[in-house]
């Protein structure tokens, strides 16, 4: 009809309206992504234009006996750091969900290490770890002291960032510093807890731990794997932490050195962006192949309300 | 009724609004973008440091602080001794991955301030135009100019200028690519006071590696539980060169033609075994739980400061932290000790290294670049950096005031350091970052006892030659036989 204007498409004014993250998505995120996939396949300096070699990359990473090390430590630092920083976080929504006394004060004390820079935060536990001078082991020379006069022994607090023994065990301690967000989520699910299923198991007799079993555990444990996802992907991840506290190398036989500090090191010191590349679509893989397990081995874990 | 917008059933129950002045949502979005735009366009700019009319040229440096204000000294004194060209001092974290980027995007800097163990990296990637064809093209134009500017007369970018184990460390395959903008040797420092304290004469330092050993084992002082109060030597403190000791046993890392990692040597096998005596004597568990209390170098707290230690590896530029944080600790340093049979005082073996001014592949003003560095390449500029540096200076003689205004009172043994025919640099090799990640972990080992030192190094030099394999079988692939010389960047090619 003359006169009559062409409505655009209601998703098409959406699509307008999201079209500069569209964009800035495409250029500075899926691009590079696929750049990476072809660079994997190439001899890539940044310097010099990328040579193709084929699968050369990952063929190398197979013999590559650091490759190996940093895989090894970046799994015992998310299959230990994960399920204990989980356990930790429930542990403390539960205590911060029962009525204690100034209960806002103590969430927040948890909440507040969260908001530490992570620089910063390696910075303070250097400290606190050092061998000689550190708080944590000027709070067990007490106890030591103790041990050591009634067996006769000769302990000393460890060394904690140097020695290869007490790195990864220092790292995983320190993974606790960051639990507050884990906390708040789940103080959020437990508050969501019909209390009326507590109130029917009470009156059946169920004991405080047996609730906690079989009432609290399956109701959060939606948001428990959603942790469990997310914590597995950014430990995976980690690099700012163990880069401060041990340097470039990992410290004392690479025992702090993970997969994304050699995959960096490979990028930029060593000049070798192909090989870096083919280490980033590797933990890729890996990354999604944990979600997927962890996913299809939850389903007969994990209970939706409504489902 | 039919809105504006076009969106008329959902704001036509508004009729009356509108028509009060009401503006319409497309409206709002049009004058929101417009606004945007004239924000862009007409907004307040960042301020215009360059004068009008002058040739910027944008000068990236690693360094901050005491040493970055040095060198805005010396760009300012540029800045005002001429008015054609206008130098921004840029200064850069990560410098060596921000000039990669900046060099492969095609964007770099005019001028790129790295190290000298950068260089064969650098070079062998066609990163950075070599300094002789940058003389070569400029020099006719830029010497007169340079010149009239007042100040030293001649052109300062005469290889007979400066001494020679520091022009050395500006070659790479035999050409020279940049000028050393400050440079420094390394040498043993100690604590006079300790030494005074446990009855040895302080101006007599240890020569030798056994005398070092006697020495150390005299500084080294036990408390009565058993507990390390003080180490005569450390060889891990600062830290910095775990792969430097067979140097002062006569071996190398390389061969001289840098293709064959040599860290398994017998010279090698030799400093390093020497060196586990060390943690032996000591128990390796005490003296990493002592190590673990140093403070951080640039801190009252560092080691030798902080009386921990009573001898160290470092550098002249120690001199600037002995000044901030212990203005009164009483210092001494001398050539490091080598084995008996390499002592010759008129040849002491050090490591050198320099801080040198490049100008990269894609330069646009290659011209205005070479004439900057070529400023900064004059007596008055090197020896006011290298004093604020406390470092000694690159040149073949140095003026009269020099060593008297220094703040380094041994500047005169680390001059003698950068002159001599056994100074040495780090390993020329593209791969060196990732032999010497070799070294610091296998290091970690060999200093608490965990590996011997040959098993050690042999397991390094077989890394390394993989290292060295690998690149030189990829820089064939991509270049063929062609050598170096023959893929060198020209001045004004585009990247």
């Amino acid at each position: 009809m003359k006169g009559a204007r062409r409505r655009p498409a209601p998703g098409l004014v959406g699509l307008l309206f999201v079209s500069p993250w569209l964009a800035g998505f495409a250029a500075f995120l899926a691009a590079p992504i696929a750049l990476t996939l072809y660079y994997s396949f190439t001899d890539y300096t940044v310097l010099e234009p990328p040579l193709w070699i084929g699968l050369e990359n990952y063929g190398r990473l197979w013999h590559d006996p650091v490759f190996w090390k940093v895989l090894r430590n970046t799994a015992v630092y998310v299959f230990v750091g994960v399920p204990l920083c989980t356990a930790a976080a429930i542990a403390i929504a539960c205590l911060l969900n029962t009525p204690v006394r100034f209960r806002g004060f103590w969430r927040a004390m948890v909440f507040l290490p969260s908001l530490v820079p992570l620089v910063a935060a390696a910075m303070v536990w250097m400290w606190m770890f050092n061998g000689e001078l550190g708080l944590i082991n000027n709070a067990l020379d007490p106890l030591l002291g103790v041990v050591n006069a009634v067996l006769g022994t000769e302990l000393r607090g460890p060394n904690w960032l140097g020695s290869p023994n007490w790195v990864m065990p220092s790292l995983i301690l320190m993974s606790l510093w960051g639990i507050g967000n884990a906390v708040v989520i789940y103080l959020a699910a437990l508050q969501d807890v019909p209390a009326s299923l507590y109130e029917a198991a009470a009156l059946d007799g169920v004991s405080p731990s047996g609730r906690f079993l079989h009432v609290t555990l399956p109701m959060i444990s939606p948001v428990v794997l959603f942790n469990v996802i997310v914590g597995i992907i950014a430990a995976w991840q980690v690099f700012a932490v163990p880069y401060v506290m041990l340097g470039t190398s990992g410290g004392p036989d690479r025992a702090g050195y993970f997969y994304t500090t050699y995959l960096y090191d490979n990028a930029f010191p060593y000049s070798k962006m192909g090989y870096a590349s083919a280490m980033a679509w590797v933990q890729l893989l890996i990354v999604l192949a944990l979600t997927w397990f962890t996913i299809v081995s939850s389903r007969r874990l994990v209970y939706y309300r409504g489902a | 009724m039919q809105h504006a917008s076009g969106r008329g059933e959902q704001v036509s129950g508004a009729g009356p609004l509108r028509a009060a002045g009401r503006v319409s949502r497309r409206a709002a979005v049009a004058a929101m973008g417009a606004a945007a735009v004239a924000y862009a366009v007409l907004g307040p700019r960042g301020a215009r440091e360059a004068p009008p009319g002058r040739v910027v040229l944008d000068y990236w440096e690693k360094w901050t602080g005491q040493e970055g204000d040095a060198m805005r000294r010396v760009v300012d004194r540029f800045n005002r001794s001429q008015d054609r060209i206008y130098v921004r001092y840029f200064s850069l974290s990560a410098i060596e991955q921000k000039s990669m980027v900046s060099i492969a995007g095609g964007d770099p800097p005019d001028v790129l301030g790295l190290w000298n163990f950068s260089l064969p990296a650098f070079a062998e990637s066609g990163a950075l135009l070599p300094l002789d064809a940058l003389d070569e093209a400029y020099r006719a134009e830029l010497a007169p100019r340079l010149a009239s500017y007042g100040g030293e007369s001649g052109w300062p970018l005469r290889p007979e200028r400066y001494a020679r184990p520091a022009l050395d460390l500006l070659l790479y395959k035999g050409t020279p690519w940049g000028a050393v903008s400050t440079c420094s040797s390394m040498a043993l420092y100690y604590s006079r006071s300790a030494f005074a304290g446990a009855g040895l004469d302080p101006d007599r330092p240890p020569r030798t590696i056994a005398e070092l050993d006697q020495t150390a084992d005299r500084l080294t002082s036990v408390g009565p539980r058993g507990e390390l109060l003080r180490a005569g030597f450390v060889h891990r403190e600062p830290g910095w060169w775990d792969w430097i000791w067979g140097y002062f046993f006569g071996g190398d890392l390389l061969d001289a033609a840098a293709t064959r990692a040599t860290a398994g040597a017998p010279e090698n096998i030799r400093a390093y075994e020497w060196l586990q005596t060390y943690p032996e004597r000591i128990g390796a568990s005490r003296l990493l739980a002592f190590q673990s209390g140093f403070g951080n170098y640039n801190s009252v707290q560092q080691a030798l400061l902080g009386g921990k230690v009573a001898m160290a590896l470092h550098g002249p530029f120690l001199a600037n932290v002995v000044q901030t944080f212990r203005p009164d600790f009483d210092y001494g340093a001398a050539p490091f000790p080598v084995e008996e049979s390499l002592y010759d005082p008129e040849r002491p073996i050090a490591l050198l290294e320099a801080d040198v001014l490049c100008v990269p592949r894609g330069c646009k003003r290659p011209r205005e670049a070479l004439e900057f560095i070529a400023f900064t390449q004059r007596r008055e500029c090197l020896e006011a950096l290298a004093r604020d540096h406390a470092k000694p200076s690159p040149l073949a003689d140095v003026s009269p005031g020099f060593v008297a205004s220094h703040p380094n009172r041994w500047i005169a043994m680390h001059n003698g350091l950068v002159r001599s025919a056994r100074a040495f640099p780090k390993p020329p090799t593209r791969v060196w970052s990732q032999y010497e990640a070799e070294f610091i972990t296998k290091m970690g080992a060999m200093w608490d006892l965990r590996v011997d030192a040959a098993t050690a190094l042999r397991e390094i030099q077989a890394r390394a030659q993989g290292f060295i394999d690998l690149a030189a079988e990829r820089s064939r692939r991509r270049y063929g036989d062609r050598a170096l010389t023959d893929r060198i960047p020209q001045i004004g090619e585009e990247p």
